[in-house]
């Protein structure tokens, strides 16, 4: 299907609507808490946020001892109904415990599911007379452990939300074929859990037109797209992906997402949900087997997004050999230089087997078919 | 001799100006905007009956231009109401002249809801998603569209419509719980006249339930199903917009109980109505309460309607709730009976509760 025709959305119109919906971003003294699968999908996404903390001189931490004590929200099992609301409370109460001890009162959260369970969590206390005497009660019999209800849960995306305009100050490439001079088009997907449990006071912008995305995109010198399934899910629920019967669904809801992003020719697309980053960069290469449709829309994560365009070494700080769809040929649309012989360089300096044989044969098949799924 | 203050120079207002004086009672119309006729005289056609809005407006005229007691001050509104029923005294914003009244009428209306804070339907972001007050403009013949229905993005004709009914109105989300009443009845005016234009159209119109309840309506409703106008029962989730400026439209059939989607040309969206914006203003000025939803409040609804909280100040039109015009003009006649029986026995009368 081809539009001869591009007609524009209201930019100004939708700018007066996402500003209904704005929300405190403290970026002074905060907890980091890492997400359990974005290391494990794209490690370089997770390791980037320390060093951006870093770079931009905030006041953080994660390392509260020796010892491992943060561990995952269990959000991922409540929304899977493997377990109860009272066993998350329990768990995200702790975390709270853990922070509250080492003197933190906000948190800023890596994954969005998390983001949303601790926020979620935070408005059960606000709402149900009781409930915090009786987690009160269970954290003491479990643990040992009191706590209070912490002052702020952010996510990193809206740190680096905030602060996009000075990273944008210090970047060296921009949101721009180098080849046209025009901006980049660029699909932005946010998180359910971000902007769909608590859309007026937790969100940046909203359920309908969420800026946490666009805005970074803009600072960048991108354009947004606005297409029709802009908010539909990624796919991934836990019930879906999880279940082996039930997968199907999360790959319909992609190739629904792409079927209708595609009139747009998006240049990629841009996340801040370690889940929908998974869903929408890996289900197009099984889309491509079980459908025969090739998208090869590249797919970052708002990290990976800053780090390129900082100039961090695409293979070895933001770690796009991990992608499925390979990121490459937006780099060279960018004009961001990459070295493809430091693609498995190992720490060691020894080259490693690559783990991805679907990237094996893509640079097999040379010039010609790089950047498509084969 | 008595003279009353009116607030409003919409249908209402203009009726009830002309029933005091039939009375022979004095008043004078306050009204903010340059000319009289409210929303109505911008109506090229009215339900059920396909009358002019213009038109009846005009025949208010005529009624007020041909009594010497009515006075009319367009352009101004109060700023402030002094004194006690039957001696107000009230300033306008305009001169530092002082109106000396022994009743007052609020007969300010309402507003159209904006369509933009149901942000789902994309009005105000998607150039082909407009408002019924704009399908009105577009419809009318006198207009600068000349009556023709063409997409605002590329001014191509708009053959595939879709019409939202209900667009913030019954809806708690929003905090318009209420009905708004009229827009049914309005929107199925609107969609017999696209039909009628052009009977290749295909007019879609997507409904929680069809309350068409006067006299007339039902009838209305029934001609534009024969007419070949689809109804679909059931709540629109989501507008968006492809490149070539198509609106697609994602709802739900509940008599089918299955989702269904949709692309259209041109959307409207049957926005519901709010009070008027001038509300909490009047409320603090004249001393008056207004309900929950934001209308103003009668001592009684049932027995007593056109009474305000406050002794010596009348309530008529929609600035009560909702009302479709010959309510409007019927509840003009209402409050200059009760005004005109005030400023006889200065007695207010009392509701049933």
């Amino acid at each position: 299907m081809s539009m001869d025709l591009q007609i524009d959305f209201n930019a100004e119109a939708r700018e007066k609507i996402w500003k209904r919906y704005i929300k405190d971003i403290p970026d002074n003294h905060f907890l980091f808490l890492p997400s359990c699968i974005l290391g494990v999908g794209y490690p370089g996404s997770e390791a980037m946020m320390p060093r951006l903390f870093d770079y931009l001189k905030l006041d953080w931490n994660w390392n509260l001892g020796p010892e491992s004590v943060c561990t995952c929200c269990s959000a991922i099992t409540y929304h899977g109904d493997v377990a109860t609301i009272e066993s998350t409370l329990l768990t995200i109460a702790r975390l709270w415990s853990i922070a509250q001890e080492a003197g933190y009162k906000d948190l800023a959260v890596s994954c969005v599911t998390s983001f949303g369970m601790h926020n979620e969590c935070l408005e059960l206390y606000h709402h149900e007379p009781g409930l915090k005497k009786k987690i009160d009660r269970m954290l003491m019999e479990a643990c040992g452990r009191k706590f209070e209800l912490p002052e702020h849960i952010i996510h990193v995306s809206d740190l680096i939300y905030k602060y996009r305009h000075d990273l944008a100050g210090s970047m060296k490439y921009r949101l721009i074929n180098k080849k046209s001079d025009n901006p980049l088009q660029v699909v932005d997907h946010v998180g359910c859990h971000y902007n769909k449990l608590f859309p007026v006071d937790k969100s940046l912008g909203g359920a309908e037109y969420c800026e946490v995305l666009t805005g970074m995109v803009k600072a960048y010198g991108g354009t947004e797209i606005d297409y029709p399934e802009r908010r539909h899910c990624c796919g991934m629920g836990f019930r879906q992906c999880m279940i082996s019967p039930n997968r199907g669904y999360s790959m319909a809801c992609v190739k629904k997402k792409m079927e209708s992003m595609e009139l747009f020719m998006p240049d990629f697309i841009v996340t801040n949900c370690p889940g929908c980053q998974i869903m929408l960069d890996k289900e197009q290469w099984a889309i491509k087997e079980l459908a025969g449709k090739d998208y090869s829309i590249p797919v970052l994560t708002y990290m990976e997004l800053g780090g390129l365009l900082l100039g961090w070494d695409p293979y070895d700080i933001v770690g796009i050999q991990f992608h499925t769809v390979p990121v490459e040929p937006l780099l060279d649309k960018i004009g961001i230089p990459y070295d493809e012989t430091k693609l498995w360089l190992g720490k060691n300096g020894q080259i490693l087997n690559c783990p991805d044989p679907i990237r094996k044969y893509t640079l097999a098949a040379g010039e010609e078919k790089k950047g498509q799924l084969l | 001799m008595e003279q009353v203050v009116i607030l409003g120079g919409g249908v209402a207002g203009m009726q009830t100006a002309a029933a005091l004086s039939d009375l022979g009672i004095k008043s004078v119309i306050i009204e903010k905007q340059s000319e009289l006729g409210g929303k109505v005289k911008t109506y090229d056609k009215i339900f059920p009956f396909f009358q002019s809005g213009k038109e009846i407006v005009k025949y208010l005229e005529s009624k007020l231009q041909s009594s010497s007691l009515i006075n009319i001050k367009t352009g101004t509104e109060i700023s402030s109401v002094t004194g006690s029923a039957p001696d107000f005294q009230v300033r306008l914003t305009a001169d530092s002249q002082r109106i000396p009244a022994q009743a007052i009428v609020v007969a300010t209306g309402f507003e159209p809801f904006d369509a933009s804070l149901q942000e789902e339907y994309g009005y105000s972001v998607y150039p082909n998603v407009i408002t019924a007050t704009e399908m009105e403009h577009m419809l009318d013949f006198e207009s600068d569209t000349h009556g023709e229905l063409t997409r605002p993005s590329d001014g191509k004709p708009a053959k595939r419509v879709a019409m939202i009914f209900c667009a913030g109105s019954r809806s708690e989300k929003l905090g318009h719980n209420y009905c708004s009443r009229i827009c049914c009845s309005f929107t199925i005016k609107q969609a017999i006249e696209i039909k009628e234009r052009r009977p290749d159209a295909w007019v879609t119109c997507f409904y929680i339930d069809i309350r068409t309840y006067g006299r007339g309506f039902e009838e209305m409703y029934r001609k534009a199903q024969e007419l070949g106008i689809k109804f679909i029962r059931g709540r629109v989730a989501e507008c968006g917009m492809l490149p070539n400026g198509d609106i697609t439209l994602k709802a739900e059939d509940t008599i089918q109980g299955k989702p269904i989607r949709g692309t259209f040309d041109l959307v409207s969206l049957s926005t519901g109505m709010t009070p008027c914006v001038d509300a909490v203003k009047l409320m603090r000025i004249l001393g008056i309460r207004v309900d929950e939803d934001g209308f103003f409040t009668s001592i009684d609804t049932e027995t007593q309607p056109n009474i305000s909280s406050r002794e010596g100040i009348f309530l008529a039109g929609a600035v009560t709730g909702l009302k479709p015009i010959p309510d409007c003009i019927s509840d003009g006649n209402a409050v200059a009976a009760k005004v005109a029986g005030f400023i006889k026995t200065q007695v207010v009368p009392q509701g049933f509760v």
